[in-house]
């Protein structure tokens, strides 16, 4: 549980603030003027904190929808994404979160209420086309719910909103306060999934498969409708047999009709985020891999990207519909 | 290695005598060295705790990260004599900027902000600690050392209703008392330091790939890269060294050490996932 939370102190009597102080009765509290004082520094180590981050309370002014990057799409033309927080509850040595900041700190903007607005605007802007929001891009969506009570305040905003659609993407099994609310079709609740190699090997704290995939099936067996995110895709040598063991696993038991979408995509990284890992975890051995540049991004060489997509792609099919997937290609 | 940084050498000598540090024969400043721990003397001042700070890491390892903690008085208008407290936030008088220690150990001292002062003050106050060297060891240990790994921690010497008392034996018997906690602290601060990787490959085991070929300076740096992830520690240095030095070339060298590091790296091993 979090030891330290810096507040800032314009917004040290917010009613969410005291809330949220409220769930970590423990926590010591340092105020400070403004997030980027504690966030931005560059005498920090995100590999440290990592290992005991802080909670950083705080608000955002501006920026709150922002385009989503190119390819993070599901099927819609419009995409945006939204970032309440900032940073992730587990650790996955793939994630470019861990280049991207200077730290490790998590930190919640508790003006949800202008969250809410902006996605109202934005999707007044669209008139009626479907206007989709992805709300796991700088952290995981659920993983901290219990604290930020997020989804829970959002999920009433886009049943208002008639042509919004969000998918919230996690990879933890904090469900509870999501099986309170009646399921919302325009909400996806997106599970992502690497292999069990790569999982055990790189994605320090995050809950098991078979955790991650019980959940799925109390949230299928509740009406939800569900995405499955295979990205990214990580090679090493018993990479086809462990893709298809968690085909096997997950589609065993999460009913297909549910499924609303799969999406699968190789890793790759931009090239100032890849080297900024290395530096931190020089030793590990997915930052060893044999990446090349391409288009300033780390990635695998062509070749071997085209077979694990091939590979990834046809096993999926044998599972899902082609109406149902979606391939992140970049 | 840890670093400690003080301004008197009476708020040394608890550290020096628990550690049974040795004086080293330096001029610039008095400096007491042990196996795993250095102290300095800087004197009283920002400027001369920012010298010192600055001359002491010259006498690190370079491959390794060293953890620092400036250990002094302070004063503070309410808590107690003899009180602890470490540095949440680290301010300079008058000025708007603040270094923020990055707490990560789970601890007993207080939390509260230092304000270092050019001169001395009795105008106390209750929001923060005053004293004259937090600053200047905060912003010159952090260019050597990420924030995390270095602390200032205050013992309270004088508040509102005691003046401070200058003499040693009342400052060192301040400290004393708390020697078990403020070990302990450091101890676990030691400990995250050795978290980090290191930064730079064995130097001797570099030494040796280097002497087999003529390598360019970017050959010379991949080559360091690529040690640092294949010979963790010097027991696995010798079965890669043997592969290597039949060749004759450093392009020979780089590609084979490329193609082994390719391949331990895709081989996420049962030792790995346990």
């Amino acid at each position: 549980m979090t030891d330290i939370v810096y507040l800032e102190k314009s917004i040290r009597e917010h009613a969410r603030c005291n809330e949220i102080l409220r769930r970590l009765p423990r926590a010591r509290v340092i105020e400070i003027e403004h997030h980027g004082e504690v966030f931005n520094p560059k005498a920090q180590n995100f590999r440290l904190q990592k290992l005991n981050p802080a909670l950083v309370l705080a608000e955002k002014h501006g920026n709150f929808v922002l385009p989503a990057p190119i390819g993070y799409a599901i099927g819609g033309q419009n995409n945006y994404y939204f970032s309440h927080m900032l940073n992730c509850l587990y650790d996955c040595r793939y994630c470019f979160l861990q280049g991207m900041y200077r730290s490790a700190h998590q930190t919640i903007f508790i003006n949800y209420e202008d969250f809410a607005s902006a996605i109202e605007q934005t999707c007044a802007t669209h008139g009626d086309e479907p206007v989709w929001f992805f709300s796991g891009y700088d952290c995981d969506s659920l993983a901290y719910e219990p604290v930020t009570r997020f989804i829970d305040f959002h999920l009433p905003a886009f049943e208002r909103i008639s042509n919004a659609h969000l998918e919230i993407r996690t990879k933890s099994t904090q469900i509870r306060q999501l099986l309170k609310h009646k399921p919302n079709p325009r909400v996806v609740v997106a599970f992502s999934f690497t292999d069990e190699a790569t999982h055990r090997y790189s994605e320090h704290q995050v809950p098991s498969i078979d955790k991650r995939i019980d959940a799925m099936v109390k949230l299928a067996e509740a009406g939800w409708s569900l995405g499955l995110r295979f990205d990214p895709l990580i090679h090493h040598a018993s990479f086809e047999a462990g893709f298809n063991d968690l085909l096997q696993r997950i589609f065993a038991r999460v009913p297909t009709q549910q499924i609303h979408s799969v999406a699968l995509g190789v890793f790759r990284m931009p090239k100032q985020n890849f080297k900024t890992i290395h530096r931190l975890y020089p030793e590990d051995k997915l930052v060893n891999q044999p990446f090349e540049v391409r288009n300033g991004m780390y990635s695998y060489p062509e070749d071997i990207e085209t077979t694990m997509f091939s590979f990834c792609e046809s096993a999926l099919l044998t599972y899902i519909d082609p109406s149902q997937y979606f391939p992140c290609r970049w | 290695m840890q670093i400690w940084m003080c301004a008197l050498h009476c708020e040394a000598k608890p550290i020096i005598d628990f550690y049974r540090l040795k004086k080293a024969s330096s001029s610039a400043f008095d400096c007491y060295l042990g196996e795993n721990q250095i102290c300095v003397v800087s004197g009283i001042g920002l400027v001369s705790m920012s010298a010192a700070t600055a001359w002491a890491s010259n006498l690190l390892k370079q491959e390794q990260t060293a953890s620092w903690i400036n250990l002094g008085i302070a004063g503070h208008a309410q808590l107690d004599i003899g009180r602890y407290v470490l540095a949440s936030q680290v301010t300079l008088q008058d000025s708007q900027r603040a270094i923020y220690p990055v707490p990560l150990i789970r601890h007993e001292f207080e939390l509260l902000p230092v304000s270092t002062l050019l001169q001395p003050s009795t105008e106390y106050r209750e929001d923060c600690l005053f004293d004259m060297e937090a600053y200047g060891f905060a912003q010159t240990a952090s260019r050597f050392s990420p924030l995390e790994l270095c602390q200032c921690l205050k013992v309270i010497s004088d508040n509102q209703q005691t003046s401070l008392n200058r003499d040693k034996q009342y400052i060192s018997d301040l400290i004393a008392p708390n020697i078990p906690a403020i070990t302990e602290y450091a101890e676990q601060l030691d400990r995250l330091a050795q978290q980090l990787p290191r930064k730079n490959s064995l130097p001797d085991q570099l030494n040796r790939f280097l002497a087999l070929a003529h390598f360019t300076r970017s050959q010379q740096i991949l080559l360091e890269k690529m040690l640092v992830a294949l010979i963790p520690d010097p027991s696995s240095a010798e079965p890669l060294f043997d592969s290597v030095k039949g060749f004759a070339s450093s392009d020979q060298i780089i590609h084979h050490l490329k193609q082994q590091l390719h391949d331990w790296s895709l081989h996420l091993s049962a030792r790995d996932i346990e």
